[in-house]
């Protein structure tokens, strides 16, 4: 079934009202009547985008492919970030979370499927291929021996506050600097996104810590080192691996079309951590263990 | 190539941490670096970004109701009542979460760009 078959779109369609999200078009999509309802919910938060603005025909060949490579690297990325904030929403329901919350960590997975679409956009836009759609689920570090509380607020704490405060810092710098009108008007969706998926995880921590025991804050607080860490392994590299620099670029003419360099991104995240990350959590009242956190970045010469 | 520009942390700080009731000054006595007093100046991030605001495009695609039948939704009722003997907080965890990815668990990071890193790491 052809979206345009839809009369009441059809209708709306012809007087103009509708900015068509490009999930009209998309890949992936069922041929079911169910494509009407998800080009609903995609359009749900979108912002309209001058696509007939892009500086893509005017690049180097080399530069868009280059693009259209990182923007596909973006795809399953954005696409696996559904299963992360699924699982938050089962912790949070397990702990009683305020349904707010709950309805918030549901309209993030909502969010990352219209990443998604945009970034297959953009991918069509630089000519690139598409890849597969991961069928992997990622999974949230568990201990089934914690209470359900210190579950949630350790969930909350990784996918929210650090890997989604930190994403919002990075899409910050990118828009900052983006002189391509349809990457800056990408880029500005995503972190107004990025901006609700960060502040749930946030709520919910100080929602949880007005009640929480002290075995619980020390339960969270124990954690958070290793998730430092996690992300500081993919930045920085370690012995066993080395960086990872699927999105990341060092040309500069790059730069202006939402691309950092690998440099860029460690200096931001040795930034982000003690000037941001520690600072909240100390605030909301987590027992944290500074210089262990602290210990978990890499310095410059590693 | 070095990142010269406004600095993304203040505009993350005055975007991202008022969801935890936590102030910019609060965040700066917690801090351990000097952290600066985030630009009082309103800026596009912030103006365009209020994550409680809507677009305005969605205005126009709500004309069409969903009709379908919803008499069978709630019909399965939930078997368990100990959530309502047992105060949330002391249950453990239960372990009904996505099964595992026989990795022994990847750690998920950034949304934007690090699952795909933490994949292959």
């Amino acid at each position: 079934m052809q979206l345009e078959a839809d009369p009441l779109l059809q209708r709306s369609s012809a007087d103009g009202a509708i900015d068509l999200f490009p999930a009209d078009a998309a890949a992936w999509i069922s041929d079911t009547p169910m494509r009407t309802e998800y080009a609903r919910l995609m359009r749900g938060f979108h912002r309209p985008i001058p696509w007939e603005k892009t500086h893509a025909p005017q690049l180097a060949p080399e530069v868009r492919a280059e693009l259209a490579r990182i923007w596909g690297e973006r795809i399953p990325t954005e696409y696996r970030s559904i299963t992360g904030f699924s699982t938050l929403s089962f912790d949070f329901i397990a702990a009683g979370a305020p349904v707010d919350l709950v309805a918030v960590c549901h309209r993030v997975c909502i969010d990352e499927l219209r990443h998604t679409e945009l970034a297959v956009k953009m991918v069509e836009i630089y000519g690139g291929h598409l890849p597969d759609l991961p069928r992997e689920i990622s999974s949230l570090p568990t201990d089934e021996t914690l209470t359900v509380v210190a579950q949630a607020c350790r969930s909350a704490i990784v996918l929210s506050c650090l890997g989604e405060t930190f994403a919002c810092t990075e899409l910050a710098m990118l828009r900052n600097r983006a002189v391509d009108p349809v990457v800056h008007g990408v880029l500005t969706i995503f972190l107004a996104d990025e901006i609700v998926h960060a502040r749930v995880g946030w709520a919910y921590l100080a929602h949880a810590f007005k009640t929480a025991d002290a075995a619980t804050r020390a339960s969270v607080a124990s954690a958070i080192p290793s998730y430092v860490a996690g992300i500081a392994a993919n930045l920085f590299g370690t012995d066993e691996a080395p960086a990872a620099v699927d999105v990341t670029n060092d040309d500069e003419r790059l730069a202006n079309h939402g691309v950092c360099s690998m440099r860029e991104e460690q200096d931001l995240y040795r930034t982000f951590v003690p000037d941001v990350f520690i600072p909240g959590l100390l605030a909301v009242g987590v027992p944290l263990d500074v210089a262990a956190v602290l210990a978990a970045i890499p310095s410059r010469n590693q | 190539m070095s990142y010269q520009g406004r600095s993304p942390i203040n505009d993350v700080v005055r975007s991202v941490m008022s969801a935890a009731m936590i102030s910019p000054l609060a965040l700066a006595a917690c801090g351990t670096q000097k952290i600066t007093t985030p630009d009082p100046k309103p800026d596009d991030t912030t103006a365009n970004l209020d994550p409680t605001a809507m677009p305005t495009v969605t205005a126009t695609v709500t004309i069409t109701p969903t009709a379908t039948a919803t008499a069978t939704a709630t019909a399965t009722a939930v078997a368990s009542g100990s959530a309502s003997v047992t105060p949330p907080d002391v249950l453990v965890h239960p372990s009904v979460r996505p099964r595992p990815d026989g990795n022994g668990g990847r750690m998920p990071t950034r949304g934007f760009a690090g699952a795909v890193r933490a994949a292959r790491s």
